[in-house]
Parts: C-alpha cells; structure tokens; sequence
C-alpha cells in the first residue's frame, strides 16, 4: 500500500470525504453544517488567534501532568499489591473495578469542588481517567513476568530490591510504555472534559465557547484540529520513541 | 472478603467527612440518604431508566454500524482503502466531547445526540476488535472449511461469525461501561434529562452530596453488569471458544 500508490489511494479516499461534505454543506444551513471551506477559514483564524498557543500548551501540560502522576500512583499500587497480601486484595475487590467504574463527569465536578477552576482540577480528572488503563497494564504484565528470567536473578542475588531495580522494572518498561501511548491519546480527550466542566481556559474551553456562541465552523473547525494532534502526537512522538527507547527490548527474530 | 474491602474503603470516606465541610466531602450518610431519595421518586428513577436506554441504544447502534464497516471492507476492495485509510483512523482520533458539542447542534437537546454520541465513542471499540479478528480469522479453518463445502456463502455464518463472537463480546464488555460513562457527558451538554444532566443539576444547586448518589448508582450499575451479566455470559456461554 505505500509509496505513489498509496499516497494516491488515501489522497482519493480523503477527497472523496471532502466531496460529500461540500455537497451535504450545499443542502443544509451553514449552523447545521458549514462548507470544508469554511472551516478551512475557522482553522485559520484559531491557528492565527492570539489564544491558539496558550490554549494548546495549558492543554497539553495538563495531559501530561495527569499521565505522568497516573503512572507514578499506578506503579506504587502495583508494587504494593504484589509485595503485600492484604492490600493485593483491596486492591484486586475494591480498588481496581471501582476505578474502572468512575464516571468521568463526577471526577470533573470533584475536580470543581475540591480544586476550583483551573489546571489542577483537569490534571485531576486525567490523573483519575488514565488510571485504569495503567492499572490493567501493569497488573497484567507484573502477573507474567518472566518466572526463569527472575529466577535467573534470585541465582545471581539474593537481594530483594536488586530483583525489582534490576529485573521487574525493567520488565515493566514495554508495557509502561505502551499504556503511556494509549493514556496519552486518552487523557488528551479527557483534559478537554475537564476544560469543559472546571477550567476556563485551554482548548475544552475554547471549544465550549465555540458551540455556545453557535460557531458551528468553529466546534468542527477544533475537531480536524484535535484530530490532527492525536494524529501528529502517535507518529511524530511515540512511534520515534518506541523505536529509540524500547529497541533494547525488542525480539530478535 | 470484597465486602471488608469496601467497609474499610466507607470508613475511611466516613472518617475523612468528619474533619472536612459537606460541601467537599459529604458523609456516607447523607449520600445514602440522597441515593433513598433518588429510588423513592418515580420521576428520578426515570432518570436512571433513561440514561440505561440511551446506553444500550447506543451500543447496539455502535456494533450494527461497525458490523457494516468492517464487512464491507472484508468483502469489497475499494471500501477497504476507504475503511483502513479513512475511517478506522479517524474513528479513532475523534474527540467525544466535540462531537457531543456538534450533536446538541445536528440534533437538538434529547436522546438522539445522546445517542449519537455514544455511537461515536463505542464505534472504535468495535471497529478495531472485529477488523483484528478478521485478519486473525484463521485460515486453515476457511480451507478445511471449504474442502467440505464448495458453497462460499455457508463460510461466514458458520466459520467467520462464529470465529468473531469472543471479539464482539469483548468490545460490548468494554464498550458498556465506556457508553454508560458517555452517556453523562452526552446528556450534560445535549440532553435535558438522563443522569448526566441531573448530577449537573444537583452540582449546580449546590448539592454535592447528590452528585455522590448519581455516581454510586451508576457506578453500581456498572459493577452489577460486569459482575453479574457479563461474567455469567463469559462461563455460561463462551466456554465453547475457550482455549485448550
């Protein structure tokens, strides 16, 4: 599928989206659904506003203060429920499906009620969201690590925390990474809740602000923007990364 | 045992609303009192009805709308350049909350935006569990398949169909509580009703303890689902695809 080809097949298949949206925009009102061409010039003016910047980086620095927190919390509670049995218990009745259950709107308005408008409360709804996904992860992937490569270590030394330095940390470090590129991709979407319901600021603001002023061409206007980040973010960041970092890891076949 | 987990999770929440306001912390008591109050009401429980109706509309329009994608792509190659370079991406990189600003727009306050949206949100699930387990449909079975029959079309319901049941499951396993959880978003900013809306009400009124109540119903309504629906589902009737 690569090469001029390719290039041309996804070149077609993207016209062809863009063909039924101009025709669908020629049918309904501009409110309903506004030509590509005027989102094109909605783009343009976010990109071109003053806002653009300082919304973007708010957002994204909450991303990643969410993400980055998750990850250390998930890490604590997945030692503490390997090492220690009462806890592992709590952890695998109570802790694990609760926070699988959390609705995302309640952790917005808690976020509201106990930090007040702003980026904590976002970092606070991205922080608890993400949580599961590194949880599964981590759980998952301490439950199989492998049994002769830390046997293996045991021969070698018998002291405890040389095993987890050594060993299980670095075990844990592919399926870190790829909860990271998924928690990522999530919590991005999920700061903009977060924007929504206790911030006024960042993009989830700007683009409430959009719909509450009824500019349709707008609101689709941060949809192919946002679209466009994920996209970016995947390829230009953490498929780079994965190469230079997790190459150490790789299999050779 | 789990019952002792989560006493010690409420008397740690009972102790902490002691020495905090009841507008940060609200006590089990009067959280509890506002879930009484919630089930007494016929009109809240609707509420609770409604945000169900939406979810699981939503989901089965979900799975219905990506059964037709990844099918069309399966059999038809044009809408498989299509499918992998258009949809299935962008599918995926769409923001929920955006479009649940567009739906209030396309749809008007109610149960369609709502619905709309959970559309949006459970369609990648199911897109990337059935386009993967049709890649994986393995192909040994589709060759003894068609050594005993010549008749192409018996392939899918007897083969392919039943290859794609533990994928289909496991996106509607993940895809309720993902739905049930969007639901409220979808009905804070689209809907005037539904439990989304409600817990915005009561967050707007000042009652905080009620936001608590909607959360620890709908949050019991999840764990009842995983807990009783679909592990009973998963032993009862997915034993036949279980592996050696």
């Amino acid at each position: 599928m690569a090469g001029l080809g390719g290039i041309a097949t996804g070149a077609l298949c993207y016209g062809m989206v863009l063909i039924a949206w101009w025709v669908g925009s020629l049918l309904l009102p501009p409110i309903v659904l506004p030509s590509p061409a005027a989102v094109g010039a909605a783009i343009d003016e976010l990109v071109r506003g003053n806002r653009f910047l300082a919304d973007v980086g708010l957002t994204f620095m909450r991303t990643i203060m969410g993400v980055a927190t998750s990850a250390a919390a998930a890490l604590a509670v997945i030692f503490l429920a390997r090492y220690v049995g009462w806890f592992r218990r709590f952890y695998l009745d109570a802790l694990y499906p609760l926070s699988r259950a959390l609705p995302t709107v309640s952790v917005g308005l808690f976020g509201l009620a106990w930090f007040g408008l702003g980026s904590p409360a976002v970092a606070f709804v991205v922080f608890i969201t993400v949580l599961p996904v590194y949880l599964t992860n981590l759980w998952e992937a301490q439950k199989v690590a492998d049994a002769s490569v830390l046997e293996m270590g045991r021969a070698i030394s018998r002291k405890q925390y040389r095993l987890v330095s050594k060993v299980l940390l670095p075990l844990l470090v592919p399926p870190l990474f790829s909860a990271t590129k998924f928690a990522f991709s999530v919590g991005f979407k999920l700061s903009l809740v977060g924007e929504i319901l206790a911030a006024s600021d960042g993009m989830g603001y700007s683009l409430l602000h959009a719909m509450q002023e009824y500019k349709t061409s707008h609101v689709l206007a941060w949809i192919v923007i946002l679209i466009g980040m994920v996209s970016a973010l995947d390829w230009a960041v953490f498929d780079r990364l994965e190469r230079v970092i997790l190459r150490r890891w790789a299999f050779d076949d | 045992m789990a019952l002792v987990s989560y006493a010690v999770i409420v008397a740690a929440w009972w102790a902490a609303s002691v020495f905090l306001t009841p507008d940060v912390l609200p006590g089990p008591k009067a959280v509890a009192e506002g879930i009484w109050g919630i089930a007494e009401r016929p009109a809240l429980r609707q509420q609770v009805g409604l945000t169900l109706a939406r979810t699981l509309s939503g989901l089965s329009a979900g799975a219905a709308v990506a059964m037709i994608f990844v099918f069309a792509a399966y059999y038809f190659r044009p809408a498989r350049a299509f499918f992998l370079r258009v949809i299935y991406p962008v599918s995926r990189g769409v923001p929920v909350i955006a479009v649940a600003l567009v739906a209030a727009l396309w749809f008007g306050l109610g149960s369609g935006g709502v619905v709309f949206i959970i559309v949006v949100a459970v369609l990648p699930l199911y897109l990337v569990e059935l386009w993967e387990g049709l890649k994986l449909v393995d192909a040994t079975l589709l060759e003894m398949a068609r050594a005993i029959s010549r008749r192409e079309r018996l392939l899918l319901p007897k083969v392919i169909l039943p290859m794609l049941v533990p994928r289909f499951y496991a996106a509607t396993k993940l895809g309720f509580s993902v739905a049930f959880k969007v639901a409220l978003i979808g009905e804070i900013l689209a809907a005037t009703n539904g439990m989304g809306f409600m817990m915005n009400l009561a967050n707007a009124e000042q009652q905080f303890y009620l936001v608590f109540s909607w959360t620890l119903i709908l949050m019991g309504f999840v764990l009842i689902m995983e807990r009783l629906v679909f592990d009973t589902i998963e032993r009862r009737f997915l034993v036949r695809w279980a592996g050696g």
